[in-house]
């Protein structure tokens, strides 16, 4: 699942019409759910770089480093 | 690291950004435009969602004025139907905004004391046709040596909000008729059909006429500069970084990240200063799909609702915008709050609860596609109206453009941004054409 920075999102729903899984939801701030596929689409479309690729290993995502 | 040689870099493709790459094109320059994110246009564009064109910002460009100039005199295709007269919700009651005496009749349904309604009145003509108020009081504060009754403060709040972004107790007296002096009345304007990505995608095909050239997903990520004069960018793309080398720079990505790219330190102190008393303009933009018509006419401006200040039914004008008997409704709302993610929750709520009450089709007939919200580093403006802010940056040759640098008086959102990225692209052609 991607990760979205808490911090960072503004809440401005641009990814949500992206994801071609239905996955992000905002009201306020983002947030993506299971359905997520990883395909990383949404990562190019959110003007301030608020969701990352989740590397935090767990069984989900893609370890890189 | 690979590198590329063009005349004029412009670094973000907003209707700022685009208008002066269209005009130095036209003009004979190389140009090169790149863009952080998939898609042209910033604030100024389209994405599909359920089969309908929803914008990202513009819900209607003005007729009129240094856009559409800019259009004619590059050769774009301006494509834009004007919209039905402005009717307004004012205590209950929808107004419909005569050709002639509008105030009166806005007035009237706001109050029914007819000396306040006629102090306004002629308040309102001798700011208009003799001389401004001054800069030193908030359009409030001047109101209110007039008008009493909560309405007709309402009445002013929308009128400024719905058509400016920006609060009566945040522009100036002189700002806001400066404004309305420019924009005759918010009465000229009109929806694009085919979305509002249409202009910057019209302007784009003039650059590329001219050879020039429009990247999409390549992010500056620093802009270069020896002994106070502007090089260059490096630009990620495809995974890789690129050093454009150019002799004119043209930053149309805010000023936060204009200082950060070009580094703060080449600045000077003055003029960060100044850039962070600039205060944006936040908004929200509610997205509605209905299977049936939620108004009559094309848009209703809101007075005194919690949240809301305007209703805007795109699919009125341009049918084109949504599936067959589908409707898309913008409604624009200013958030009172500081927007943490909590407030951002009971901002919308506080929208929707609007919505119920205005539209009577709305809980049975409508779906919320998306709600937006503009502010922090995505704010609605990077600065509200009556900020000046000159293109010129302390770097010889960078310009920077956009909401946040607006110089012409009275110019605000896409206009303004027009304007400034104009006047960057004249200047800029008088310097390129000397050097
Ligand atoms: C809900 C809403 C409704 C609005 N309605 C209207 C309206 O009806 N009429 C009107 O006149 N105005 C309206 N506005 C205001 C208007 O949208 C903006 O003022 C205008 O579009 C801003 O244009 P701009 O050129 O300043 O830049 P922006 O549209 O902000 O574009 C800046 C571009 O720079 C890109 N960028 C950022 N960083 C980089 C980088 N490092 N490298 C490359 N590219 C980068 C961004 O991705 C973006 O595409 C509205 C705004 C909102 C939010
Ligand atoms: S990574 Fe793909 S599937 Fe996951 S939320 Fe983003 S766009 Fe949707
Ligand atoms: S695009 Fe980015 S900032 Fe906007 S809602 Fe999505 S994650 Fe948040």
């Amino acid at each position: 699942m991607v990760k979205v920075v808490e911090e960072r999102c503004v809440g401005c729903s641009l990814c949500v019409p992206v994801c071609p899984e239905g996955a992000i939801s905002c009201y306020g701030r983002a947030e993506v759910n299971e359905n997520c596929s990883e395909c990383l689409l949404c990562l190019d479309f959110c003007p301030v770089g608020a969701l990352k690729e989740n590397n935090e290993g767990e069984g989900h995502g893609k370890k890189t480093g | 690291m690979a590198k590329k040689q063009v005349e004029v870099l412009i670094i973000g493709s907003g209707i700022a950004g685009m208008c002066a790459g269209a005009y130095l094109s036209h003009e004979g320059y190389k140009v090169l435009v790149v863009e952080a994110l998939p898609r042209i246009g910033g604030h100024c564009s389209t994405i599909e969602y359920n089969g309908i064109k929803c914008t990202t910002g513009v819900v209607g460009p003005g007729l009129g004025g240094p856009l559409e100039e800019l259009f004619q005199h590059v050769g774009a295709e301006f494509n834009v139907r004007e919209c039905g007269i402005p009717h307004y919700l004012i205590n209950g009651k929808v107004v419909e905004l005569p050709a002639k005496g509008g105030l009166r009749a806005l007035l009237s349904a706001a109050t029914d004391d007819e000396d306040e309604i006629e102090g306004v009145v002629r308040a309102f003509a001798r700011a208009m046709n003799w001389a401004p108020p001054p800069e030193t009081i908030t359009m409030k504060e001047w109101l209110l040596q007039f008008a009493k009754t909560k309405s007709v403060l309402d009445l002013f709040q929308t009128m400024a909000a719905a058509t400016a972004i920006v609060g009566i107790d945040q522009i100036s007296a002189k700002g806001f008729f400066l404004f309305l002096k420019q924009h005759r009345g918010f009465r000229d304007w009109g929806v694009c059909p085919e979305g509002s990505i249409a202009l910057p995608s019209s302007l784009a095909k003039v650059i590329e006429r001219h050879e020039g050239k429009i990247w999409t997903n390549s992010p500056a990520i620093h802009i270069l500069s020896e002994d106070g004069k502007v090089t260059g960018a490096i630009v990620r793309r495809g995974g890789k970084e690129l050093e454009v080398k150019a002799s004119v720079v043209i930053s149309n990505c805010g000023p936060g990240r204009t200082v950060a790219l070009a580094g703060k330190e080449n600045f000077g102190k003055g003029y960060v200063e100044a850039l962070g008393r600039l205060t944006p303009a936040r908004a929200i933009g509610i997205h509605i799909k209905s299977e049936v018509p939620l108004l009559d006419y094309d848009h209703l401006l809101v007075v005194g609702a919690r949240r809301v200040n305007a209703i805007f039914q795109l699919t009125s004008v341009c049918p084109e915008l949504a599936p067959p008997g589908t409707h898309y409704l913008v409604a624009g709302a200013d958030p009172v709050s500081s927007l943490n993610p909590i407030e951002a929750r009971e901002e919308i709520d506080l929208c929707l609860q609007d919505l119920r009450e205005i539209l009577p089709a709305f809980e049975s007939h409508a779906e919320v596609l998306m709600t937006g919200i503009y502010h922090g580093d995505w704010p609605a403006m990077f600065s509200i109206a009556g900020q000046a802010m000159p293109q010129r940056t302390p770097i010889v040759n960078l310009y920077a453009v956009g909401d946040g640098f607006i110089s012409e008086p009275g110019m605000t959102a896409m206009a303004g941004a027009a304007q400034s990225g104009i006047a960057a692209a004249k200047d800029a052609a008088t310097r390129l054409k000397h050097a």
